[in-house]
């Protein structure tokens, strides 16, 4: 009678023999499947006879098995061997493209699926914005991307922002307004703005409460609860064990987020675990990533790895063999030119549109990068082209053209 | 066609661990002390060299004795041959290898 680790071990050694014959040649998986197993069991019987199902004796019966894959790729190496049109078809182009699209379908394939299971674990809240002719206007209802995703279909949207938030029950009450239990969302201070989600925030109330969470009441609990009070901003309510502040009411498209909160607890600082469900939520637009001008950074970016290439890099106007110390005048005022050119024309840059593009930190990350991209360049090739002189002295290993001299 | 077989240290220990009546795989493993993934290969090449050849065992005899069949490993005549030619070539192999006491 096995015990049922003994049972699980013994699977999990058929399963690592199951997965190698995949790799045996069909017309011998038979045979060397039985043969296998066979030594499986007699390899099971020595061990456990040794130990009864210790680790060691895992460990070999699991080494045991893991030389089965030696032996299939060994048998399908010989028999592609001894089939050459087999062989020949396998490393053709066509083979491998047939591969590749294979390989394409298994992954579209499997990705579709996994977009089918994550659907019913988590969904993904959306919002896009309606486009008009007068412009962006957001959409009053939530929409579900993965249940919704046809409606989207001719229209390139965009992710550009995401947030999250997670739904708690808690009582909330002030001097004014008796014990109610509340569905509050709790999420960071910028999910409104992340998600441009719509939201009347009362002017004043940040300054001087930045510390202190704000709470935005849904339209519908504010116009029950507090009857529409105009003048609710400012108005201080206990939400569980936190004290916090009226901001604003959220209209629209914000409470049909899932988890049909009553308010919307902001604060800098999410705590984690108290929720007993989360919810993530993007914001679509047709812009997306690159509406605001983030696009010019990451251009100028690749603009400027393009410009310090040349000062990271060995240059091919700085390739000199060893037995010509000085280059000519012609290459040296040909290398200090782009040298020139190149700094004349990232300075320009980083001044004319500098201060648009770049934080100060970035404009100063690229200054210092260019700094010592300059000296780096200046040490490597100033004995070559006769900046450091008393550098040059320096012994320099044969090039390969002069050691063929 | 049998290929001419390459004499290895690996060959010549199995050969001479069939010699000396270790017949099946697991017993040629724990006798010569090499890994599954070296001796399953290498014994299938030998076979392809015509230096072994395999029978299973009949299942009668397995399902009475409860164990499932072996497949069993003898010499031919060119394996016995460059069983020699190997104790010749490395003279320390029948130390490493001694005669099994009871072939089952």
């Amino acid at each position: 009678m096995f015990s049922p680790l003994e049972i699980v071990v013994r699977r999990m050694h058929l399963g690592l023999l199951w997965s190698a014959s995949l790799l045996v040649p069909t017309g011998m998986r038979s045979e060397w499947w039985r043969e296998w197993c066979a030594e499986l069991w007699y390899v099971l019987r020595e061990c456990s006879s040794k130990t009864s199902a210790s680790p060691r004796s895992i460990r070999e019966a699991t080494r045991f098995c893991m030389g089965a894959y030696q032996d299939a790729f060994w048998l399908r190496k010989r028999s592609r061997q001894n089939h050459p049109l087999f062989a020949q078809i396998g490393s053709s182009p066509s083979a491998c493209l047939f591969l590749l699209a294979v390989a394409f379908f298994l992954v579209s394939g499997i990705a579709h699926l996994s977009a089918r299971i994550t659907a019913g674990i988590s969904r993904i809240e959306v919002y896009p914005w309606r486009m008009s002719d007068t412009g962006a206007a957001p959409c009053d209802c939530p929409f579900d991307l993965l249940a919704g995703r046809g409606s989207l279909r001719g229209t390139q949207l965009m992710f550009d922002g995401f947030s999250h938030y997670k739904i708690t029950q808690e009582t909330v009450w002030s001097q004014n307004m008796p014990r109610t239990k509340w569905t509050v969302a709790e999420a960071r201070s910028d999910f409104f703005d992340v998600l441009h989600l719509p939201v009347r925030l009362t002017e004043g109330v940040t300054t001087g409460h930045d510390r202190v969470p704000h709470l935005v009441l849904g339209q519908d609990t504010w116009l029950r609860d507090f009857r529409g009070k105009a003048n609710i901003a400012g108005t201080q309510l206990h939400v569980g064990s936190v004290d916090a502040i009226v901001s604003g009411v959220a209209f629209g498209g914000s409470m049909g987020l899932p988890g049909s909160a009553n308010a919307w607890l902001l604060a800098p600082d999410l705590q984690s675990g108290r929720g007993k469900t989360e919810y993530v939520a993007g914001h679509l637009s047709s812009h997306g990533y690159f509406e605001d001008g983030r696009w010019g950074l990451s251009v100028v970016g690749i603009l400027f790895a393009f410009l310090l290439f040349p000062f990271v890099s060995r240059p091919s106007v700085g390739e000199y063999g060893s037995s010509s110390p000085k280059p000519s005048l012609a290459r040296r005022t040909r290398f200090w030119a782009f040298l020139f050119a190149k700094i004349a024309f990232g300075s320009l840059i980083v001044c004319v549109r500098g201060p648009w593009l770049f934080g100060r930190a970035t404009l100063f990350a690229v200054v210092e990068l260019s700094t010592g991209c300059f000296f780096r360049f200046t040490l490597r090739f100033g004995p070559e082209i006769g900046l450091l002189r008393s550098a040059a002295s320096v012994p320099c290993l044969p090039q390969a053209n002069d050691a063929s001299r | 066609m049998a290929r001419d077989p390459g004499l290895t240290h690996i060959t010549a220990l199995i050969l001479q661990a069939i010699d000396s009546g270790f017949v099946y795989g697991f017993s040629i493993m724990e006798m010569t002390g090499l890994p599954s993934g070296t001796v399953y290969p290498a014994m299938r090449r030998m076979e392809e060299d015509q230096l072994i050849r395999s029978r299973w065992e009949r299942q009668a005899i397995a399902d009475r004795e409860q164990r499932p069949p072996r497949k069993y490993y003898q010499l031919t005549a060119a394996g016995k041959s460059a069983s020699d030619a190997a104790r010749k070539r490395y003279p320390l192999i029948e130390r490493l290898v001694p005669a099994a006491e009871a072939n089952s």
